[in-house]
Parts: structure tokens; sequence; C-alpha cells
């Protein structure tokens, strides 16, 4: 892509150069701002109900419409979307730290210890990730934690995959080798050295796997494993909306679009953040 | 020489999934047993005593130590018997065989389109680079990551059954026409473009990466000098080799593909093996919940395998001696 600004400059100012990735990036942070502010954004309650507003189109009163029970599209996916965050961003954090902790261990040390760690990632990447979510949410529980984990547990592995080859070629570098020389150890190369050169990596996963993440969950929710009503999560909405889809539309399409814009933004500003921060790694993928 | 070193290759690698199918069985068997609650609720219904709990759990056989409980099923699965439903007590072979059908046939069919439309979309916005099919390439590989597979497959419902009235919105054809092929076919296109849709967006970006990265090597710098036209050059030297990587992805992709036919066969109320693993998994059924994932496992596990075999075909560079 050619959107980008002349190298010179800093990280932000690059991108905010960068189209794509500064319109994920405001996609980004307004669904974030949303997600944060819904008590004051919201006109109405998540939960009210009024069966003399059942199924009414999108209107001045209710900008998206209402829903079987009367109650607004446009508050109940304002508030649905802190479930998508919340779940994404623990989930995220959970995965990035494993995933780093054991790549970057696997990537520099190599040898059995990597082939070790590798062979059970691949185990992972091996099995269909929503089968074994699937069970886990469904016999233990679908609370916020035990979803955010389960997710962890099948996200894990790509980034402990990435983190590694990116640790992998860091540490044959020559201020590796200087940090050696002047006698640290182990962790204190790792730590202070090795990891802090995969960090842009490291933030480009991030993004990427924030957005993932919010699929997984709203996939959970649509199968009825998410959040439980009267709590609203995207997924929920658009299971509700789909019995009503031959009379109300509204209800299914825009929760879903929350999910797809949400998701897009995360996408695209992590596209973003790989132009900026890793030149390297983007024209190995472009 | 190489034969050997591949039949070798082959044993371990037949070696290792076998372990890895051990494994995964172990794990669901504890995963399952470790949850707090269990089939006799379901079984039971409503209000019940601890007796008629206890009553159903031995019935059951659970009420036997869990290592007794896992040899015992690990012996039968090894003679080809999963077990029967705690439900409907169908045997759950059985079970699985009825579903893999349609499973098969929206997995195969998506796969099928994803490839059709991704590898000449993605050969175009590599030879066009920056041009618009390039652009469209790349919106297409953005979108596809980015929809929620399940609410795609509405809003196709919303429009072509709701909407337009072109196309039924779920089964797999109407009732008592189950032999009728166009009524098949009708049923199908929907799910099948839903499932594919998300499958294309991989497979579009790894053939434009792929061939843009074999475009700009000396082998194609020399058909090129040859005088031999752009077209020949694209299609008979650079998407060859461009596609070996493209084979990988193809395998790998396997386990979304099927962890995405749970949610498309759910919104298209499509009779296969998803939807049979979400039942069993909401009724607590361990014999069919452990049948189909070890099921499941076992194509992504040979799936991988084939993968690798047909590398080995493709580019006769690649040796496992």
């Amino acid at each position: 892509m050619t959107e980008s600004a002349p190298s010179r400059g800093s990280s932000l100012g690059r991108l905010l150069g960068h189209r794509r990735g500064l319109v994920g990036g405001l996609a980004v942070m307004a669904m974030v701002v949303t997600g944060s502010l819904a008590p004051a954004l919201a006109p109405y309650s998540y939960s009210n109900q009024s069966l003399l507003q059942r199924l009414q189109p999108p209107s001045a009163d209710h900008w998206l419409g209402t829903d079987g029970f009367g109650r607004d599209v446009f508050s109940r996916t304002i508030w649905g979307s802190r479930v998508s965050l919340e779940i994404g961003l623990f989930a995220t954090a959970l995965s990035l730290i494993v995933g780093t902790l054991v790549g970057s261990i696997a990537g520099y040390f190599g040898g059995a210890v990597d082939t070790a760690i590798m062979r059970i990632a691949d185990v992972f990447l091996s099995v269909p990730a929503l089968f074994l979510i699937l069970i886990v949410v469904a016999l233990f529980g679908a609370s916020l934690t035990n979803t955010a984990l389960v997710i962890a547990l099948v996200t894990w592995a790509p980034v402990a995959r990435i983190v590694r080859s990116e640790c992998l070629s860091l540490r044959a570098r020559d201020f590796v080798h200087a940090a050696h020389a002047l006698g640290a150890g182990h962790a204190r190369i790792l730590g202070r050295h090795v990891l802090v050169n995969a960090l842009p990596v490291i933030v480009v996963q991030t993004s990427l796997l924030l957005g993932q993440t919010i699929l997984i969950e709203s996939g959970l929710s649509y199968l009825g494993l998410g959040a439980q009503p009267p709590l609203p999560s995207w997924g929920n909405m658009v299971v509700e909306g789909r019995q009503f889809l031959a009379s109300a539309w509204w209800i299914a399409t825009f929760p879903g679009l929350a999910i797809f814009v949400t998701v897009l933004g995360f996408n695209l500003f992590g596209d973003g953040l790989r132009d900026v921060l890793d030149p390297a790694l983007h024209s190995e993928s472009s | 020489m190489i034969e050997r070193g591949l039949a070798a290759y082959i044993l371990k690698r037949l070696g290792f999934a076998a372990l890895m199918l051990v494994g995964v069985s172990i794990v669901l068997f504890a995963i399952m047993r470790v949850a707090p609650g269990g089939p006799e609720a379901v079984l039971v219904g409503g209000e019940f005593s601890p007796e008629a709990a206890a009553r159903v759990r031995q019935r059951l056989g659970l009420d036997r130590p869990l290592v007794a409980q896992y040899a015992g099923w690990a012996g039968a699965a090894l003679r080809g018997d999963l077990g029967r439903s705690f439900k409907t007590n169908d045997p759950v072979a059985a079970l699985i065989v009825d579903r893999l059908g349609p499973t098969l046939q929206l997995t195969a069919g998506a796969l099928v389109f994803a490839l059709a439309v991704a590898i000449p979309l993605g050969v175009l916005a590599a030879v066009r680079r920056g041009s618009i099919w390039d652009t469209i390439g790349s919106a297409v590989s953005l979108f596809g990551v980015s929809f929620p597979s399940f609410w795609l497959g509405i809003m196709l419902i919303l429009l072509f059954s709701e909407g337009w009235h072109l196309l039924p919105p779920s089964g797999l054809s109407e009732y008592g026409r189950e032999g009728d092929v166009t009524s098949r076919v009708r049923h199908a296109v929907l799910p099948t473009l839903t499932l594919g849709l998300i499958q294309m967006a991989s497979f579009m970006r790894f053939t434009r990466s792929s061939l843009l990265d074999v475009l700009s090597q000396d082998y194609i710098r020399t058909a090129r000098a040859k005088g031999l036209g752009s077209p020949r050059v694209i299609w008979r030297h650079a998407l060859r080799n461009a596609l070996i990587p493209v084979v990988t992805v193809i395998g790998l992709s396997l386990p979304t593909l099927v962890g995405g036919a749970v949610l498309t066969e759910t919104v298209f109320a499509w009779p296969g093996i998803g939807r049979l693993a979400v039942g069993a998994v909401f009724e607590r059924d361990y014999p069919v919940i452990m049948g189909v994932n070890l099921m499941v496992a076992t194509v992504v596990i040979v799936a991988n395998l084939l993968t690798d075999l047909a590398y080995c075909v493709i580019d006769p560079r690649i040796s496992y001696s």
C-alpha cells in the first residue's frame, strides 16, 4: 500500500498519515468510548420493556427501532459493546501473556525447548477451536472469566508462533551477543533486549487478536453461551432478531453491523500499525 | 532412497497422529468429567431426588472410577464402538454417519467456492498490483476476516429468502423432497456462500502474496526475457509455484472451516455434525461429544498429513528423508 507517509517522523505521526489505519483507529476509539460511557450515551435502559412499543421500525424516538419486548435497539447495541470489549480485552491480554512468554522462550533458547513447545502449539492449532470452546463453556458455564480463559486457550498458539520467529531472528543479533559478553543473564537479555525489540510485532498482534476474540465471543453468544439475558451482547441480540427477521429486520441487522465495524476497525488499525511499526513484516505479507 | 525416507516420514507422522488422538480423547474426557453437573439433570428432568440421579448414573456407568470409565470407552472405541447416545440410545457411530454427509457437502462446497473465487482474484490482484482488482482483493480479504459468519448468514437470508424470495432459508431440502437434486442445490446455496465467503479471505491473500513473491524471481525474468507473453509466464511458470503455499493454507484452514460449520449449520438449521455437537454439549450427552470431537480431530489430523504429502508431490525439491 502506498498510503503511509514518508518514514521520517514519529510512529504516531506516520500512523495519523496512514489512511486505513486512521479509519480503523477511529472506529476502535468510537467503540471504546461508547462502551465506557454506555450509561450516559444510551437514551433508554437496556432492559426497559414496553409492549406498546414492540417491533417499532427505526424512527426519531428509537433510532434503530425496538425489539420483540419493546426495548430500544440503539441503547442495547451501545450496552452490548461493553460485553464484547470486556471479554475481548481480557481474553486478548491472557492470550498475549501466555503466547509471548512461551513463544519468546522457545525462540530465544531454541533446541529441545523450542521443539517441545512448538509441538504443543501445533496440537492447539489443529484442534477446531470452536468445538473446544463450545465444550468448555457449555460444561463450566458462560462466565466472563471462563469465556475469556477458553478463548485465550485457543488463541495463544498463533501468537507464540509469531513471537517465536521474531525472537529467533533477534537472538542472533549483535546487541544480544554484546549483552551476553557483558555478563547479562538470560532473563535480563530476554526481557530488556529481545522482547523490547519484538514489541512492534506484539503490538500488531494485539490489535488483530482483539478483533478475533470479539468475533469468537459473538459466535458463542449466538449459540446461547455468552452473556445471559437481559444483559445485552451483540451476539444474543442477533439471535433474538433472527425470529423477527421477516417483520423487523433491524433487530438482527444493527448489532451484527456493530460487531462487523468493531472487528474491521481492529483489523484496519492492526494493518496500519504493521505498516508503520514493522515495514519488513509488511513487505513479506503484502 | 527417497521412497524409503517418505515411508519412514509417513510412519512417524501416523504415530504422532495416533498419539495426538489419544491426547485429545484424554483431555476431552477429563474436561467433561471435571465439569460440574452431569447428564442426570437433563435425563431425569425437572425436580429429581438424589436416589433417582444415582440410579441414572449407575445405569450409564458414571459411578465407576474415572480411569475404568476411560479404559472402557477407549477399548470399545478401538474396536470401532463409540458407545450409545445417553439421550436417544442410538449408536454414536450411526449418529455421526447420518450427519457426516451434510457437513461434508457443506464444507467441500464452501472450499470449492472459496478457491474458485479467491485464486483468480488473488492472481488479478498480484498481476495488476495497485489496480482496482488489488483494491477489491484487499477489501474482500479484510471483510472476510471481519464478518461474524452467523450474521452474514442471517443477512443473506434477509435478502434472498425474506426479501426477494429467491432461495429457501433453512434445511437440507423441502420435506418429502429429499431426493430432489434441484431442491437440495437451492437449499445449499446460502449456507455454502456464507461459509465460503469467510474462508475466501485467507486464500485470496496467500495467492496474491505468494504470486508476487514468485513473480520477482529470476526464472520469471528469464521467461519474460525469452519473449514469452505475460499470460503464458503467469499461468505456466509462476502460478504453479505460487500455489504451493496455498495448499498449506488450505490444510491449515480446515479447523476453521469445520469450526465455522458449527455456526453456519446452526443459522441454516443444516442437519450436520456441528448441530449434533451443539445439541450433545447442551444435553451433556458424553458419548456423542467424545465421538464427534474425535471424528473431527481425526479428519483434521489426516487432512494435515495429506497436505504435507501433497506438498511433496507438487514440489519435488521437498524431501522428507
